[in-house]
């Protein structure tokens, strides 16, 4: 009686054994869950000198995209110049740029972009956001100024010289290059404000709310003359190509989708230095504004621009 | 009996240790196919990596030849190069997909990483895809003359372009992890193989406990009743239910005890009366035994009284005879002085001559009655000592005979009377002596052997032998064979053989003789030779 159910259990437990190395074995047999494939998509963030947190805080903010948006992975490119980034961008080495909104509208003026975010400026950035051509003389009007010398950024810099020098060229009666007896770019705003403390040249154009918080303007602000002050500028955007980029549209598109989606959170835009948001109406007038400024009614040009 | 069989219990241990061996061998199988597994993996590890490099150094190449071309800048020499450029672009990606094409097939997925579920492989090919577009844009802008936008196309993939120890550390990361999964698969089929293993032996051990004490407390059991049965006590059976083989053994013993419990009690009835029937004989053999000694007592006296009557009778008649002789003598002195007639003279002489035979009756008559009459001197003998007074003894008759007696050199001693067994050799000496054949010269040798038990004394001579009707009649008394002629005088009277036999007798040995008529005889005494009181 009693040898028969110990044979019985015996024979229970070694059945349960083989299945127990069978399941074993068939379980870890298999490769496992594969591993979610993550589609890479390239930033390029155009390095800025004068202001070094723009890398942070854009690297920061895609970050926290990526985070959301786990199907994708992001790898900033931090390029040597605006030329290289643009060009990256408009042969598709780039998906996605972070650049000011004069070089966005040229891209878009060939086609090769559109806006997928634009930065958040706070009320005083933003009321501070003009391009200002500063001087030590104290020219009184502009037509003072023939025969100056005058210094700005890099020729892809918005308030360092695509605005300045498109005022300069419709005010003018004559091209920049000729009214001026030297036109020269140092790279950064700071490198021109040091021209200009120098005496190295008489007028330069740099961003206002840069040189509201530049720590040399601000302890003597009577020493320099603004010459001319821009109307508000608006803000800087990150763009994607239109083409969708080599890698695949599709890519692009639920990538784009995704920051949508994560920009209008407000957790994403609660950085008081940089923050993004969708384009708003408000935004694509001035941005309009703005190309209406760079492109509308040229005349004084050297076929620059 | 309703218990499982010793045989029943023996297969399933047999079939617990087969389980047992085959969990090992299985686990003893399955470790060394994961070892060749590692094995291959590492060597297609190996030949991965090492494709990976050339790939690499391909790349390099075609990077190195665009920035040569950027560098010239001269876009028509470009655009000679771009066709050749393009097509070594084309076969570095296609290299490439084939390489991971290789990394995903099926037989090899399980070994390395990159294969089908891997997303180094899917996310590698898509970056190589673009760095190969990337590249073909480079050359169309070298063949445009756009060479800044292809240098500035270069630096930005130059910085998406992984290093090879990059690629590398993923191979190898791909490769850690699999090894490891597999450890952990090794640990955990080790784990599992371990316990049932564990379980089947300690289950084997329970059953052989099991089994083991089954038979342990049977045989106890039957040890236990073998003792009270050989004891007596058949009061109660033994009781077994398992196993069964030990239960059948139990119930034949039971029946063996019953059988025997029966057979006891008759046994025991037929043994009182067998007691009985002992006691009864040994009563008549008391009274038989004592009737025995009664009788062999009153023998014995009447031999006594016998032998003694005899030697009075003997010595009577020597005595008378004695008498007559003398009265012969008187009368054949008176003749000296009376004339007798012849005759009464011729009768006188025969009358000596019948006394003369007639007191040598009465000497051996007389001598063969007092023989066992006094106490043996039993001791030992050395017999050559015996043997030389035997031969100075008859020194005179064997000169007269003209014999020779030969005494052989090793002669073994015995125990006995000495003057008795001396007597006896001469009187068979004497005996060959009287024998003897007229047509050869007298040899009696006297020799000796022995065994274990008993010694062997033999009188040879060269006479004229014993007919076999009368090898046994010649130790009678009063039986003689006539001497041949020239042989001795018949002073014996026929009792010489018989006082042998009766010495002999008195030793506790035999005489016997062998002889063939016409060459000799020989007569041997067989004495014992340690001698009873």
């Amino acid at each position: 009686m009693k040898i028969s159910r110990i044979v019985i259990v015996v024979l229970a437990v070694i059945l349960g054994l083989d299945l127990l190395v069978l399941i074993g074995v068939a379980f870890f047999d298999s490769a496992g869950t594969p591993e979610p494939v993550r589609k890479v998509i390239r930033i390029g963030i155009i390095p800025d000198p004068d202001r070094p947190e723009t890398e942070k805080t854009i690297q920061a903010f895609f970050a926290d995209c990526c985070r959301a948006g786990d199907s994708y992975e992001l790898r900033p490119c931090y390029t040597h110049s605006y030329e290289e980034a643009m060009a990256g961008f408009t042969h598709g080495t780039l998906d996605l740029l972070a650049l000011n909104p004069a070089c966005y509208l040229q891209l878009k003026r060939e086609n090769l972009a559109r806006i997928l975010a634009v930065q958040k400026y706070s009320e005083e950035d933003k009321r501070y956001n003009h391009a200002v051509l500063l001087s030590v003389k104290p020219f009184r009007h502009l037509s003072a100024t023939r025969g100056s010398r005058i210094a700005f950024s890099h020729r892809y810099s918005m308030n360092g010289y695509m605005v300045p020098y498109r005022y300069l060229q419709r005010q003018l009666p004559e091209a920049p290059e000729r009214w001026f007896s030297s036109l020269t770019q140092t790279g950064t705003f700071r490198r021109s404000f040091e021209q200009l403390q120098s005496g190295q040249v008489d007028l330069i154009a740099v961003d206002l709310g840069w040189l509201k918080h530049f720590e040399p303007y601000r302890s003597a602000p009577d020493k320099f003359h603004i010459l001319w002050l821009s109307p508000e500028l608006p803000e800087s955007v990150i763009c994607v190509g239109v083409a969708g980029a080599y890698f695949g549209a599709s890519v692009v598109r639920q990538f784009v989708g995704r920051l949508w989606e994560e920009a209008q959170r407000n957790a994403v835009f609660n950085r008081n230095s940089m923050a993004f948001e969708p384009e708003n109406f408000n935004y694509e007038t001035a941005l309009r504004q703005l190309e209406i400024f760079l492109y509308g009614d040229i005349k004084n040009t050297d076929g620059q621009l | 009996m309703s218990g499982k069989s010793i045989k029943f219990q023996f297969v399933v241990m047999i079939f617990l240790f087969v389980i047992f061996g085959a969990a090992v061998i299985l686990q003893m199988f399955y470790i060394n196919r994961l070892q060749l597994q590692q094995y291959c993996r590492i060597h297609e590890t190996h030949g991965m990596i090492s494709s990976f490099l050339k790939q690499d150094q391909d790349e390099g190449r075609i990077l190195l030849r665009l920035r040569v071309i950027i560098a010239d800048r001269n876009a028509a020499a470009a655009a000679a190069r771009a066709d050749d450029l393009a097509s070594a672009i084309d076969d570095w990606f296609k290299a490439i997909a084939a390489w991971l094409d290789k990394s995903r097939h099926p037989e090899l997925s399980e070994n390395v990483t990159l294969g089908r579920n891997s997303a180094f492989a899917v996310k590698y090919l898509a970056e190589k895809k673009r760095q190969a577009d990337a590249y073909r844009r480079v050359l169309d802008c070298c063949r445009e003359g756009k060479f800044d936008d292809a240098q500035h196309i270069l630096n930005i993939e130059a910085q998406f372009q992984p290093a090879a120890r990059d690629t590398l550390a993923v191979i190898d990361r791909s490769v850690e992890d699999t090894l490891q999964r597999n450890l952990q698969r090794i640990r955990l089929i080790f784990l599992i193989l371990s316990i049932g293993s564990l379980s089947i032996l300690a289950l084997m051990v329970v059953v052989g406990i099991g089994l083991y004490r089954g038979m342990l407390d049977g045989i106890a059991q039957m040890d236990m009743a073998l003792r009270r049965i050989s004891g007596g006590d058949f009061s109660s059976g033994v009781r077994i239910a398992s196993p069964r083989e030990l239960a059948l053994l139990a119930n034949s013993f039971n029946n063996m005890q019953n059988t025997i419990k029966i057979r006891d009690r008759k046994i025991h009835e037929d043994s009182e009366d067998i007691k009985k029937i002992n006691e009864f004989l040994e009563q008549k053999v008391v009274s038989i035994n004592r009737t025995v000694e009664q009788l062999e007592i009153a023998i014995r006296q009447k031999n006594e009284e016998i032998d003694m009557t005899l030697e009075m009778m003997a010595g009577e008649l020597k005595s008378r005879l004695t008498m007559i002789g003398t009265a012969g003598e008187f009368l054949k002195h008176l003749h000296d002085r009376v004339a007798l007639p012849e005759a009464v003279i011729h009768g006188l002489d025969k009358v000596n001559v019948g006394l003369l035979h007639l007191t040598s009756m009465s000497e051996q008559v007389a001598e063969l009655a007092g023989i066992g009459r006094d106490s043996m001197h039993i001791q030992h003998l050395p017999m050559g000592a015996v043997l030389k007074n035997i031969s100075d003894h008859l020194h005179f008759e064997l000169g007269v005979a003209g014999a020779q007696l030969q005494l052989a050199d090793d002669i073994f001693d015995c125990q006995g009377d000495g003057a008795m067994l001396e007597q006896a050799l001469i009187k068979l000496v004497q005996n060959a002596l009287r024998y003897r054949s007229p047509e050869r010269e007298c040899m009696v040798r006297i020799e000796s052997e022995a065994d274990i038990l008993f010694v062997r004394y033999k009188v040879i001579d060269n006479g004229i032998g014993i007919a076999p009707e009368y090898h046994e009649k010649i130790f009678q008394a009063f039986f003689r064979i006539n001497p041949p002629e020239g042989g001795a005088a018949d002073g014996e009277g026929g009792l010489g053989l018989a006082i042998v036999h009766r010495i002999v007798t008195l030793h506790n040995g035999r005489v016997w003789v062998e002889s063939t008529p016409g060459e000799g005889s020989t007569f041997i005494i067989e004495l014992p030779k340690q001698q009873g009181r």
